[in-house]
């Protein structure tokens, strides 16, 4: 390899490449027809079992009933009446501007978390405890918020809760965890990167993974200390992933975590002013007359401000790298 | 299943498939059906259900000829399996629905999902559903639907008509401390001992992260039992009261004692209390003590109880033989209390307690099903003899259990009751006509089981029968149902300036659309009453 | 190699206690969960968690694993659906997000933009239900639990990520040897991918070890449950017992206390179990870099 170290190397062996004339789609196919042959599959799969069922969209326009023809888009249409119930409530700005608040913060720490923890594993030079530790941060991933929830009352409980025991013993005052609704994003932040941050540094562990030992070395060679290649090898690498695991979790932004409120604080009215997600509003509103129709269109109008988000996401990551784009 | 067992009713199908094949099926036998039932179930599995299955179709066979397939999934996903299946068209010939489920039994009505029974019933051809689905159970079970007639679209399975409201405690510590609990301040006493004398228990838990307690407390509150005047009820979230013209006025407030419209047409001993009576009861019971701290996110409050963490807990006294022998295996030498809450079951006075007759589970014939008449044949026959009834139920009889007079059962020496015959009666097959009580329940809880199962003990509530269709109003009702649970806070004592708190949650409900759906529901109980006058019960 | 400096030692430990703190915190949660799985239910609401078992009871264990012929039979269906759906995943994954990767092939970002899309629009539950059921007659067939599962936009968009930083020099000199798209992709890209292949293989082997709302639709018969669902149902039906007025379903698990938080506590315990058990064989491909020099031939 002959490239200069410090650069990713792809960068100079595509400005290498002479630029092809630009053909018609068709006489492209008919050059490479293998490489259409291989997406083929997962076109069609993407096909059959996403963009088929996706007539269901219309059910958000109809007064569902299960036994009406065509996938039940021959129920009764009743146009924009399904959104009435969220849009004409006083909440729904709240729990909109909730949703999002909580996901950016759950998203933006998430991320940083990662990459943090990815990077400290892969500068310890102790195998064996880098090997345990991962295998231990995993762990969290797997228990479920139910589970969660069931410590969460342990450890914050007014009375017996293990933070109240200790803010007291050290002359503090208790705190009223499940009637203080200011605390509960910091926890549920704190929660979420116990629960999944582990686990998520693997996507990033993998990218490292991938990184060449030779661009470390050369790195080494001119003299790069320990945090410099960490700043300008290691980081640098880790911007697409980062690019792309961000747009695609800026898709979902409007969809709040349900399993995760209702388990760890489910219906409790003190804390709603800071806990209230689009999911949990939705589920409140609906549970004793559950309604299809109406639970699509909300589910349609989280769908569409996500969609929203992600092209303006989507363009701007492709003006600043191309590479960094999901489409 | 054993194998040899396992074998030996391959061995009865394979000949009575022999039998039918031979000839020897009579002339009006039926081509051979496979009926698709689906039920919750809270095992995967019933023991030994070919077994029984084999006696039924052994009587069956002659004039029915069907083949039960029951598919058995939980209580979460029963009504969206019910309603998938129903849209893709795959077979089903009898599903489980209730209130409870989603969709909902008044839901499934309105979209037409669900055979009309009445006219089968109304037949004459039917006898055994005639019999046992008739009168009080019969009329208030029956749902409006969506022409606006209300007919009977589901069999209502239920062994009482009340679940009997009690609160059970813990018997040793209130003889520790020499209170026997009989009525608002025994109990307060006990409690008062329990927070002075044993640290780390709670005196009260409650299913806080769902439920309210202000009402329970009120009427513990209230000594005597009261027979007549029972003129207000709540339905979804709205309160009415029936005035002395005969007509319903439902309250614009969401605490209905703040309406003084409301307050004017209740009985004079309601008037003579102080309006607030079941919040400040409930914010003294919090203050003290009483309840838990967080009780707002308790979710196991059995659990509490059962580890000795608290004192007492609500339940329904239908459950005492359960609770008995769960107390015994965790606390060897605790002893279980019951206090009955329903001033009618305590005082064993009659037309104190109401109910509305509903059942709390149901089994409905969906129309898609292309065998509506072998259903209701089938389901007809269980009815037509208690012993086909019990034969569903309890299994066969000798084998699975064995008949302890009229009204109880017990099991037959030697049997693992882990492996016997464990169906789950109501889905299919209760009724308080036929209920049996295992023996060993002791004379006191069968006397007020009897109490439980016999219409005439109960006033009948003034919303017996009434559905209250939403379909107008849905997005209103929707909006409502998100704020029930502000109240809770409230009603469980949590909020220390609860009056303001309820002038603010009576502002949400406005904004929500309060008034549309409370006049929509005075305009339909009025609808409702014209048929169905209120009689000073 | 230059001498560590100070510095670099210090950033080396700073690191290296991060992690190991982190890990210790997600550690010492599990631990409690454990030891509380193997305890007395009310034992434990008594005296709180604790760092050993407080009152020794399997009560939870014997729940989940009674009826020993269904547990077994639904080990069997698991461990045949996760592995035909790792291998059904990979393949998939990886041949659809391959030529999404190469800058040279034309229309990649509206097939990309296809896939994304279906992360953000699903048509719910009734439509696919109705599809898998009556056209692609899928119901009580185990072919439900791994086909629908095998390709995500999620995944797809890791993978060609991936790809993307494979040096393209690799290829055009493969090119330039005469080899095939097909050939590059086999002989070059997926050699090189180990880390990758090792993560979407993990994610999905979790995804298919974890399945069971798709049993819970799509599966009535018995002997197709999956281990998850039948642990699932176990806990529903926990779940509602704490909340049943119905004496006669306690006597169907024996009339022994239920434990609420036991079986949550042990279920988790049971899932975790051939995760970590599966882990450090992969775990190779995460730590420690590939050696892309050796390969350029």
């Amino acid at each position: 390899m002959r490239t200069h170290p410090t650069l990713p190397e792809r960068d100079n062996a595509a400005a290498a490449l002479p630029r092809r004339p630009r053909r018609g789609l068709l006489s492209e196919l008919a050059l490479r027809p293998s490489l259409y042959l291989m997406v083929l599959p997962g076109v069609l799969f993407f096909l059959i079992f996403n963009y088929l069922p996706m007539v269901g969209l219309g059910i958000a326009f109809v007064d569902y009933s299960p036994i009406a023809p065509f996938f039940g888009l021959g129920s009764r249409f009743v146009g924009l009446e399904n959104f009435r119930f969220f849009f004409t409530s006083n909440e729904w700005i709240r729990v909109t501007l909730n949703t999002f608040y909580l996901n950016a913060l759950f998203i933006s720490s998430g991320l940083i978390a990662q990459m943090l923890l990815a990077v400290g594993l892969s500068e310890t030079r102790l195998q064996g405890l880098k090997r345990v530790s991962q295998t231990l941060m995993f762990l969290p991933n797997f228990i479920s918020w139910t589970v969660v929830s069931v410590f969460s009352i342990a450890l914050f409980s007014t009375k017996e809760g293990l933070i109240n025991k200790l803010l007291l013993m050290f002359g503090g005052k208790a705190v009223n965890f499940y009637q203080t609704a200011s605390v509960w994003p910091g926890l549920l932040v704190a929660l979420r990167l116990w629960k999944g941050a582990g686990f998520g540094t693997v996507i990033y562990l993998s990218t490292i993974a991938g990184i060449s030992h030779e661009v470390y070395e050369a790195a080494t060679i001119d003299g790069a200390s320990r945090m410099g290649r960490v700043r300008y090898v290691t980081l640098p690498l880790l911007k697409t992933t980062t690019a792309i695991l961000l747009i695609m979790s800026i898709g979902g932004i409007f969809s709040g975590d349900f399993g995760m409120i209702y388990a760890l604080i489910g219906d409790n009215p003190m804390l709603r002013t800071t806990t209230d997600v689009i999911d949990t509003y939705v589920y409140r509103a609906l549970r004793l007359n559950n309604d299809y129709g109406m639970s699509a269109a909300v589910g349609l109008f989280q769908s569409i401000m996500g969609f929203v988000f992600v092209v303006c996401a989507n363009a701007v990551a492709k003006k600043l790298d191309p590479d960094s784009a999901l489409f | 299943m054993t194998k040899p067992a396992c074998g030996l009713c391959v061995l009865l199908a394979a000949s009575m498939l022999l039998a039918g094949f031979g000839g020897m099926a009579s002339a009006e036998q039926p081509k051979q059906v496979t009926l698709e039932f689906l039920a919750p179930s809270p095992v995967s599995q019933v023991n030994d259900m070919d077994a029984v299955l084999a006696k039924v179709y052994e009587q069956t066979d002659p004039t029915l000829n069907v083949r039960i397939n029951y598919t058995f999934t939980t209580f979460d996903d029963i009504g969206q399996k019910a309603s998938l299946k129903m849209s893709s068209g795959e077979p089903l010939d009898f599903v489980f629905v209730a209130q409870w489920t989603t969709p909902s039994l008044a839901q499934m009505v309105s979209k037409g999902l669900l055979v009309n029974l009445d006219t089968y019933i109304e037949s004459g051809e039917y006898p055994g559903l005639a019999r046992y689905f008739s009168g009080d159970l019969r009329g208030n079970n029956a749902v409006t639907d969506a022409s606006g007639e209300t007919h009977l679209y589901a069999l209502p399975f239920t062994n009482a008509y009340s679940g009997g409201g009690a609160i059970y405690y813990r018997k040793d510590l209130a003889d520790k401390y020499g209170i026997e609990i009989k009525d608002y301040d025994s109990l307060t006493a006990f409690f008062d001992q329990i927070l002075e004398n044993e640290p780390g228990m709670a005196p009260f838990s409650f299913l806080g992260s769902n439920d309210s307690i202000n009402g329970t407390i009120t009427d513990l509150y209230r000594a005597d039992p009261i027979t007549s005047q029972h003129n207000s009820v709540m339905v979804s979230d709205v309160s009415i009261v029936i005035g002395e013209d005969g007509k319903a006025y439902a309250s614009r407030q969401v605490f209905p004692e703040l309406d003084p419209e409301y307050w004017s047409r209740l009985p004079d001993y309601r008037k003579a209390e102080d309006p607030l009576l079941s919040y400040k009861l409930a914010r003294e019971w919090y203050v003290k003590g009483y309840l838990e701290n967080d009780l707002l996110s308790q979710k196991d409050y059995e659990g509490q109880f059962m580890s000795g963490r608290a004192a007492s807990f609500p339940r329904a006294a239908d459950t005492y033989m359960d609770t008995v022998s769960r107390l015994k295996a965790a606390i060897p030498d605790a002893e279980l209390g019951l206090f009955m809450t329903e001033l009618g079951i305590r005082h064993g006075v009659d037309k104190a307690s109401g109910s509305d007759f509903r059942a709390w589970n149901f089994g409905a014939i969906p129309t898609t099903s292309k065998n509506i008449d072998r259903v209701v044949g089938f389901l007809n026959w269980i009815f037509e003899d208690p012993a086909n009834h019990d034969l569903l139920e309890l299994g066969v009889e000798g084998k699975h259990w064995v008949a302890v007079g009229e009204h109880q059962y017990a099991y037959p020496e030697g049997v693992d009751l882990n492996q016997n015959y464990n169906f789950y009666g109501y889905v299919l097959t209760w009724n308080p006509l036929l209920a049996r009580d295992h023996a060993d329940t002791p004379a006191f809880i069968s006397e007020i089981y009897q109490k439980m199962r016999d219409p005439n003990f109960y006033y009948k509530r003034v919303d017996a029968g009434f559905t209250f269709v939403t379909d107008a109003i849905k997005t209103e009702v929707a909006k409502i149902n998100d704020l029930k649970s502000m109240k809770r806070a409230v009603e469980n004592g949590v909020v220390e300036d609860f009056e303001g708190e309820m002038s603010k949650i009576q502002a949400q409900y406005e904004a929500a659309g309060y008034w549309i759906v409370v006049e929509e529901m005075e305009r339909q109980f009025n609808e409702f009453l014209l048929a169905n006058p209120y009689a000073g019960q | 190699m230059r001498r560590e400096s100070a510095a670099d030692r210090a950033t080396v430990a700073g690191f290296t206690l991060v992690c190991a703190v982190f890990a210790l915190v997600c550690l010492a949660p599990l631990w409690v969960a454990l030891v509380a799985s193997f305890s007395n239910e009310y034992a434990l609401i008594r005296s709180g968690y604790q760092l050993w078992i407080n009152q020794f009871d399997l009560t939870s264990y014997r729940l989940i694993f009674s009826g020993s012929d269904d547990v077994l039979r639904a080990y069997g269906v698991t461990i045949l659906t996760t592995a035909l759906g790792v291998g059904a995943t990979l393949l998939l994954t990886a041949m659809t997000a391959f030529p999404l990767s190469l800058r040279t092939m034309r229309g990649r970002g509206a097939i990309a933009f296809f896939a994304y899309f279906t992360m953000l629009f699903n048509g719910g539950l009734v439509p696919n239900y109705i599809l898998t059921v009556r056209f692609l007659r899928l119901k009580n067939n185990l072919l439900v639990l791994i086909i629908p599962a095998a390709l995500n936009a999620y995944n797809l968009f890791l993978m060609r990520n991936y790809f993307t930083t494979l040096p393209e020099s690799l290829a055009e000199s493969a090119r330039i040897d005469g080899a095939g798209d097909l050939r590059i992709f086999r002989s070059i890209a997926l050699p090189l991918s180990k880390p990758i292949l090792a993560t979407i293989g993990l994610f999905a082997a979790m995804g298919y070890w974890n399945e069971w709302y798709r049993a819970l639709l799509y599966i009535d018969r018995r002997n197709m449950f999956t281990l998850q669902f039948l642990i699932m149902k176990l806990q529903q039906q926990v779940d509602f017992l704490t909340s049943s007025m119905n004496p006669q379903a306690r006597q169907s698990l024996g009339n022994i206390p239920v434990p609420t938080i036991g079986i949550r506590l042990a279920t988790a315990m049971v899932s975790i179990g051939p995760i970590v058990l599966l882990y450090p064989f992969l775990q190779r491909y995460f730590i420690g870099g590939i050696l892309i020099g050796s390969v350029k031939g």
